[in-house]
């Protein structure tokens, strides 16, 4: 189990530069084994930091980060129980597939060549081709295959279906899950994709700048957000009005006398809260994980700018 | 336990040596033609007088390849260490299951496998070819020591470029810094002490052994010196050992490197300030010693201000430029205190400093009394009249036995009559008493009372740190030239020869008044006389077999 505790990071500033920049700020998460985590975000949001605090490329200067009750960074073993991969593959380069498979199992012991030689095979890429000519897509699926054969108890892909096709992301996500089942191993996914992630993963949390928004299992986010259609009678419903019931307006839109509210909350809650202003009108629409994604950077100004000029 | 850790070492290297294949193969192919070229450079002469042997290097191409080889070791370090400049490659290697400690020691083992080790099969290569073909002791030791200075200098290089790397996040400034930082440390104690510490010391003592101290670190300035000195072995093993122990120290600064510092130009600003200290100090030297403190003083800082703003990386303020600008001044401070000192203290010291004899049996000494002119407005330039000429040489007529000098009509030109030189047998103790005397007239003569701050910026500004005209008149040095008488053994495999003592080779010049000279040349003279010289030798054409004591 991953536990993440009030973890802050700051990179400090340079010089020019007025103030130091918070990366990640009080961040704390609980990942349980055997999940598919998904990390959401904004660009710049903190993902990729987070990611390789788990994987102790940068230290734990405030919180604490542990893996099955160890600290990662510099501590061999508990990095032992894990796998990152980033979301560039230009380090790879110079190599061959089988160079791919000798460096890995230098580092994992272990490391499965039989399961490396079978997804390469899956996957129909070319063993003894340098990896400089493959296709970003390709070199992809070649560290998703080594990641996978390294049979560690832990697997963070950043931005793992960058450059793949869609036909490829299923046969790799198939290939991801199928792995992941039959050892009750880890998998924590960064994407920009908010439909990949809530087709692929069971869990998944929110950044915005460095701040966590939510953490839940994808049901629970959905069930904790809904689209409602409401329409008075005489009247159009405003969000004060609709915040007076006590009900949490992320969005609040008109069209006609049809007012459409992003809420957070439970459908058949706010359903029965603004029941008492008797609508001829009142459905509750669910949000898919995309809207939801949206609907709270937007409520938190993401975005805002842009979006006003554009008008 | 101990084992599955090597392994696991082992096992990492081995991953690191996969990444930098090409690498290899070109410091392999580059060593592996010097070694071929160097195998024919190496000869033994044989002396038919007495059949001893005398083994050579002539060749330049060999030799040239190979240090060419160690000096690749720098592209090797960059390549094995860019995790520490590179983001992505960041990424990889420290999530890797290892801890820094790991990696570091995983790296080393690297750079060993990909560069010390063709570089020293190569070496090694040589020396067996060279064995079989002349096999002796003495050819040994002398193949040995040639191809140790390779190896220390290869050291040397990754040491250096390793600690450079780890104090740097970004590959430009990795590879630059090495370059100043190799070129600085390698060069600038020899020249800061041979030209600076002696000429503000006012006594000229040179002597390949403090040569040596000073230009340990950085082992190809050994490479000509240790061509005919056993006592460079001392030199090339201490210049690895100080290498090893700056690859050891750069383990607790490279524990210190984590993700966030990777693209930093310099991570520790600390190491930029030595940096540039350091590249001012050597840049300082050079340019003082040559009578070139104005451009010294410019090129160092246009070389700072460039090196800032490129290792900057950011907007640069008004007060950013001031602040470099202050630290210049600073480090030209420093310099000068450096300077100060030195010449306060007679070079450190060094005008007390009395050569040693070590020998327990006989030395051949060379005695040589000279007189110079000098003058201010020859920038410099040491040049004798005839006067001077005629008049040391009836001076040396008339106070010393004609046995000591081996050119005696040397009045035509100044050369000659200036090096007077002769060899003479001399046991240990008259030459200790020849030189406690010599040493007692230096302190009588020779203090550091008349020094001031005047004559010392004069000193520095004027283009001459020796200045010796500060000494008003003309002035006489006195020199003493030794070196190691040697024994021949022979041994089943052919001859070799061993020096008694260590070679010992020195000249002491100190400045007596005109009035003055002369009393001493009687002295001198009369001193000589009074020994119990024997005859003079000549170890190529005297037969100087002794028996086979000792073993090498």
């Amino acid at each position: 189990m991953i536990e993440i505790k009030d973890v802050t990071m700051t990179f400090e500033k340079n010089k020019g530069e007025k103030e130091n920049f918070i990366a990640l700020d009080h961040v704390s998460l609980s990942i349980p084994d055997g999940c598919i985590y998904g990390f959401l975000g904004s660009n710049g949001a903190g993902k990729s930091t987070l990611m390789r605090l788990l994987s102790g490329v940068y230290p734990v200067k405030s919180g604490s980060i542990t893996i099955d009750g160890e600290s990662v960074f510099d501590n061999a073993h508990a990095k032992g129980n894990m796998f990152f991969v980033n979301d560039e593959t230009v380090q790879y380069s110079s190599f061959t597939l089988e160079d791919l498979k000798k460096y890995y199992s230098g580092y994992y012991p272990e490391f499965s060549a039989e399961v490396f030689d079978k997804l390469i095979g899956k996957l129909g890429l070319p063993p003894k081709k340098r990896m400089s000519q493959f296709s970003k897509g390709m070199k992809r699926q070649a560290v998703v295959a080594a990641a996978l054969s390294c049979r560690t108890k832990y697997i963070m892909l950043d931005e793992a279906f960058d450059g793949l096709d869609p036909a490829m992301r299923k046969i790799i996500k198939t290939m991801i899950v199928d792995e992941m089942m039959d050892r009750n191993a880890t998998l924590i996914v960064s994407s920009h994709n908010v439909a990949e992630i809530n087709e692929l993963c069971d869990r998944a949390m929110l950044l915005h700048e460095g701040h966590l928004l939510f953490a839940d299992e994808i049901d629970e986010i959905k069930s904790g957000f809904c689209k409602i259609q409401i329409a008075l009678k005489d009247s159009v419903i405003t969000k004060e009005q609709a915040a007076a019931q006590g009900i949490e307006v992320m969005q609040c839109s008109t069209l006609g006398s049809v007012a459409q509210l992003i809420v957070k909350g439970n459908s058949q809650d706010v359903i029965e809260k603004l029941s008492k202003l008797q609508p001829v009108l009142l459905e509750a629409v669910p949000l898919t994980l995309e809207e939801i994604f949206i609907y709270e950077l937007e409520a938190r100004g993401y975005g805002a700018d842009i979006l006003k000029e554009d008008k | 336990m101990e084992q599955t850790y090597l392994k696991k070492i082992n096992k990492a290297s081995a991953a690191e040596c996969l990444c930098h294949r090409k690498i290899r193969l070109m410091i392999i192919i580059i060593v592996a033609v010097g070694a071929l070229f160097d195998m024919s450079s190496y000869s033994v002469r044989t002396y038919a007088s007495n059949g001893t042997l005398h083994p050579e290097h002539d060749g330049g191409f060999g030799i040239f390849m190979i240090l060419m080889g160690a000096l690749f070791g720098a592209f090797a370090v960059f390549g094995i260490f860019s995790d520490l400049t590179n983001r992505q490659l960041s990424d990889v290697q420290m999530s890797l299951p290892m801890s820094a400690k790991d990696r570091y020691l995983s790296k080393i083992l690297a750079v060993v496998k990909i560069h010390l080790i063709p570089l020293c099969l190569a070496c090694a290569s040589v020396v067996l070819v060279r064995m079989i073909v002349d096999p002796s002791l003495v050819n040994l030791e002398f193949l040995l020591r040639m191809n140790f200075i390779p190896i220390s200098a290869a050291i040397c290089v990754d040491a250096v470029c390793i600690f450079c790397m780890s104090c740097c996040g970004a590959k430009a400034e990795g590879v630059y810094t090495s370059i100043i930082m190799g070129f600085c440390i390698s060069l600038t104690p020899y020249i800061f002490y041979s030209e600076a510490v002696v000429a503000f010391s006012g006594i000229n003592s040179s002597s390949f052994d403090f040569e040596h101290k000073f230009s340990t670190f950085g082992g190809m300035c050994l490479m000509w010196l240790a061509v005919d000195d056993r006592k460079a072995w001392i030199y090339l093993l201490l210049n690895a050992a100080i290498s090893c122990l700056l690859v050891f120290a750069t383990y607790f600064i490279y524990r210190k490197r984590d993700g966030r510092n990777v693209g930093v130009p310099v991570v520790f600003p600390i190491y930029m300030e030595l940096l540039l200290f350091v590249g001012l100090f050597s840049l300082y030297t050079m340019f003082f010693v040559m009578g070139e403190s104005g451009t010294g003083i410019v090129l160092g800082l246009i070389v700072v201000l460039v090196i800032r703003i490129v290792a900057a990386r950011a907007k640069i303020t008004p007060k950013i430029f001031l602040t470099w600008l202050g630290k210049y001044a600073i480090c030209f401070g420093a310099f000068m205190v450096i300077m100060c000192a030195a010449y306060f203290t007679g070079g450190y010291g060094y005008y007390k400093l009395r050569p040693r004899i070590k020998s327990t049996e006989c030395l051949n000494i060379n005695v040589g009394v000279r007189q110079m002119g000098y003058s201010n407005e020859h920038e410099g330039d040491f040049y004798g009249n005839m006067s001077d000429v005629e008049y040391i040489t009836t001076l040396k007529e008339k106070h010393f036995d004609n046995k000591f000098f081996t050119d005696k009509d040397s009045k035509a030109s100044y050369e000659q009559a200036s090096q007077n030189y002769s060899s003479i047998l001399i046991t240990d103790e008259e030459a200790e008493e020849l030189l406690q005397w010599l040493s007692d007239e230096i302190d009588k003569n020779y203090g550091l009372g008349e020094r001031n701050m005047d004559d010392f910026i004069d000193r520095m500004f004027s283009g001459d740190l020796e200045r010796r005209s500060y000494t008003p008149g003309t002035y006489v040095d006195i020199g003493i030239d030794g070196s190691s008488n040697e024994r021949y053994y022979y041994d089943d495999l052919g001859g070799y020869y061993e020096n008694t003592t260590d070679y010992t080779s020195y000249y002491i010049d100190f400045k007596v008044e005109q009035d003055k000279y002369e009393e001493l040349c009687e002295e001198f003279g009369s001193r000589l006389k009074r020994s119990d010289l024997r005859e003079q030798y000549d170890p190529w054409e005297t037969d100087m077999s002794i028996e086979h004591d000792e073993g090498i």
